[in-house]
């Protein structure tokens, strides 16, 4: 060691001097090239104050990882359009909420992002906080947006409070079942089709399973999303009343909703819940070993990227139960945050993501469905190979994903009663019955 | 001249530790807005099961890494210590763990405990045990975690107690060998009293670092993994109550009673030290 250090110590330093030199002319340039919108950073550089063509630089605040390029793409598409406004996107993982962590400690601190996603199990805590900008007056004077006949009404309802607007759909999420076509033509089997029913995706499922080799014909994964919401849905279930002041746990149709996922995997014919903590689902799937898996919308683009499933996998809708169809909804929005040093500047780009010209940007990038009617087909051309318009049918049966004012503590009580049924530490009857007896009180409380 | 070091301070540790007590006895929800409500958290906090379930937890993974780690570290630094070749390499090798992040070493050990795909599993099987799924069993989660916790903290332990064991000269042990004391022996009677305040050092260490385990756990036991209540530590249960919940209030009361734990295990150590910790 000693004698290296000294023979490099005069060659080193120089060559260190070099580098931090040319780092410093590099970032120079960077600096007055006022077209550069790839930097993501945090600066607010607003160099001057003259009204019209100010140069202003916005932050935008996600959390979708496959749509990092997307988002990116939109930034700059926006700023051709407006030259004076430069978008620095700002990308937050959110696999277990770091996004919002940051989002709401930068809020508190008064230091937010100006645009940022929001979501409906969120919207209530950052509205009642005064956190987002009320956006009425800008969808009524807009060109751009029809607010009723744009969107779907599930959508506009998530960011609407007492005749106030607080964020502008961007996207939604529905979920559809994703078939290994290999592994169906090994077993000799014929692809699903849109009107199969659940019973014949478990008689699949079974024919499917072939536990020597360590391959499944399902998934029963640990999710309400894009599993068990689904069937609660199809089964006539519910999981919020219309008022919010009590819960459906105890439905008998929800509980029905849930048993069927529950016998999948006594029945083996699922992974255990500890193997699908220890392996994703995904990762099963995406390495052959899972013939069925139902999955949101929001995975088309990372499952078509993975080689082994390109042009080997298809999409078909999901199956009817006890006659019905059943889906769950969800989407994205895009909010302003109150204290933003750009109300202007930040709503005017609010509202062109919510524009026809935003949403064609995001739809043809195939990551997500646009919220927009008229952009919403776009999603399916993305991958003309795949069904993709399975993940549009049931649009209009869907339940909307439940949100509510403590959303977190009650799915945190849901998980941990119901992970003990898919372990078959208690009944999935038990179960929901203790749901329902911790999270009634909590929502009598929140909504007095 | 200690006015940076002050300003430091204040901003970022006496400022945020008052701010704690004074949250801890109000309501207090996402983005600051907070109600006073006195002592109801901590009347809250008394009939919370859950809370009680993580404290035991933590202090399980304490009980099985604290003894076992400083036991294996003396090994180790003992072992360093002696005239053996590379005794820089192995001490590289050791000190390794202590100095990769904690999200790395998670991967790399839930990769290992896999129950499917693990290489731990794959070894086992090697000599006919059929191993588990390690990390969703609620029996094995902690002793798991602990493992790793274990594997992480000894680097760090060792080159302490090598230090330490560097400062006791060798005389005592010529003089010894002459009256014809055995290795053991030289041990007891030598080495351990002469690293005695080594060892207590290390020990208080290790036990608030236990009592504040969260990282690795964090990311190893996701909260869909069944053994979730088995594995959660109060320092995790205070993290969801503040950032899952935004019920700030009630995470600062958590925080406070780690604080009073820890600071009650650590006076109970420092009176405790004057029968064991002999200081020259």
């Amino acid at each position: 060691m000693r004698t290296i250090t000294k023979t490099l110590t005069r060659k080193t330093v120089s060559a260190g001097l070099c580098l931090a030199m040319a780092a410093a002319l590099a970032a120079c340039s960077g600096g007055s090239n006022t077209t550069n919108t790839t930097a993501a950073g945090t600066s607010e550089d607003s160099s001057t104050t003259t009204a019209s063509g100010e140069q202003v630089t916005l932050r935008f605040a996600f959390w979708g990882a496959s749509q990092q390029e997307v988002s990116q793409q939109l930034a700059d598409a926006f700023h051709e359009k407006y030259p004076n406004i430069t978008v620095e996107i700002e990308y937050t993982p959110q696999n277990t909420g770091e996004y919002w962590t940051k989002l709401e400690s930068s809020a508190t601190g008064g230091s937010a992002p100006d645009v940022f996603w929001m979501n409906g199990v969120h919207a209530d805590d950052y509205i009642e906080g005064g956190m987002m900008l009320p956006l009425t007056e800008m969808v009524e004077n807009s060109t751009e947006i029809d607010w009723e006949n744009d969107f779907p009404k599930t959508l506009t309802e998530l960011y609407s409070r007492e005749g106030e607007i607080y964020a502008i759909p961007k996207d939604f999420d529905t979920n559809a079942v994703w078939y290994n076509k290999t592994l169906f033509d090994n077993a000799g089997l014929e692809y699903p089709t849109s009107d199969w029913t659940w019973e014949e995706m478990v008689e699949t499922a079974r024919k499917l399973t072939d536990t020597e080799n360590g391959i499944y014909g399902i998934t029963a994964d640990f999710g309400g999303q894009q599993y068990y919401y689904n069937t609660i849905s199809a089964a006539g279930g519910y999981i919020l009343a219309d008022d919010y002041k009590s819960s459906g746990y105890d439905d008998p149709n929800t509980i029905q909703g849930l048993q069927c996922w529950v016998d999948l995997i006594e029945e083996g014919l699922s992974p255990t819940l500890e193997q699908m903590t220890d392996t994703s689902t995904s990762t099963l799937f995406e390495s052959g070993r899972l013939a069925m898996i139902w999955a949101g919308s929001w995975n088309t683009a990372t499952f078509m990227k993975n080689e082994q499933l390109n042009g080997n996998v298809d999409v078909v809708e999901l199956p009817s139960f006890n006659g019905n169809k059943g889906n769950c909804i969800n989407g994205v929005g895009i909010g302003v945050y109150a204290n933003t040093k750009y109300p202007e500047e930040a709503k005017l780009f609010a509202e062109w993501m919510g524009s026809k010209e935003g949403q064609e940007v995001q739809g043809k990038s195939g990551t997500v469905i646009s919220a927009r009617y008229d952009c919403q087909s776009l999603y399916t051309k993305a991958f003309p190979e795949l069904n993709l318009q399975a993940y549009l049918n049931q649009v209009d049966v869907a339940m909307p994903y439940p949100c509510c004012k403590i959303t977190n503590q009650m799915l945190t009580v849901e998980s941990d009663y119901l992970k003990q049924a898919y372990t078959g530490q208690l009944s999935v009857e038990d179960a929901c019955k203790a749901i329902a007896a911790e999270v009634n009180p909590m929502l009598e409380k929140a909504y007095q | 001249m200690i006015a940076p070091l002050m300003i430091g301070l204040t901003v970022f540790y006496f400022y945020p530790f008052f701010q704690s007590i004074y949250m801890s006895f109000t309501e207090t929800g996402a983005f600051n807005r907070s109600v006073w409500n006195g002592i109801d958290n901590y009347i809250r906090l008394l009939s919370d099961k859950t809370f009680f379930q993580s404290l035991g937890n933590t202090f399980f993974y304490v009980v099985i890494t604290v003894p076992v780690g400083i036991l294996l570290s003396m090994i180790l630094a003992v072992l360093l210590n002696s005239k053996i070749k590379a005794t820089s390499f192995y001490r590289t090798i050791y000190f390794l763990p202590s100095v990769t992040m904690a999200a790395a070493i998670s991967l790399v050990w839930k990769w290992i405990y896999n129950g499917d795909y693990g290489l731990l599993n794959v070894m086992l099987e090697a000599i006919g045990i059929s191993g588990k799924s390690w990390l969703t069993n609620p029996k094995t989660v902690m002793i798991s975690i602990g493992i790793v916790g274990i594997w992480c903290s000894c680097g760090y332990n060792t080159i302490i107690l090598l230090a330490g064991l560097q400062g006791v000269s060798r005389s005592y042990y010529e003089a010894a060998a002459i009256d014809g004391a055995g290795a053991f022996y030289q041990f007891r009677k030598i080495t351990f009293p002469l690293l005695s305040p080594t060892i207590f050092f290390v020990m208080v260490t290790s036990l608030i670092n236990g009592l504040k385990t969260f990282d690795m756990v964090y990311m190893m036991v996701p909260t869909t993994n069944p053994a979730y209540k088995q594995a959660q530590t109060v320092v995790m249960y205070f993290y969801r109550n503040a950032f899952d919940y935004s019920d700030k209030g009630y995470a600062s009361t958590i925080a406070v009673i780690i604080f009073l734990l820890i600071m009650l295990i650590t006076i109970f150590q420092m009176k405790w030290q004057k029968h064991w910790v002999i200081y020259d």
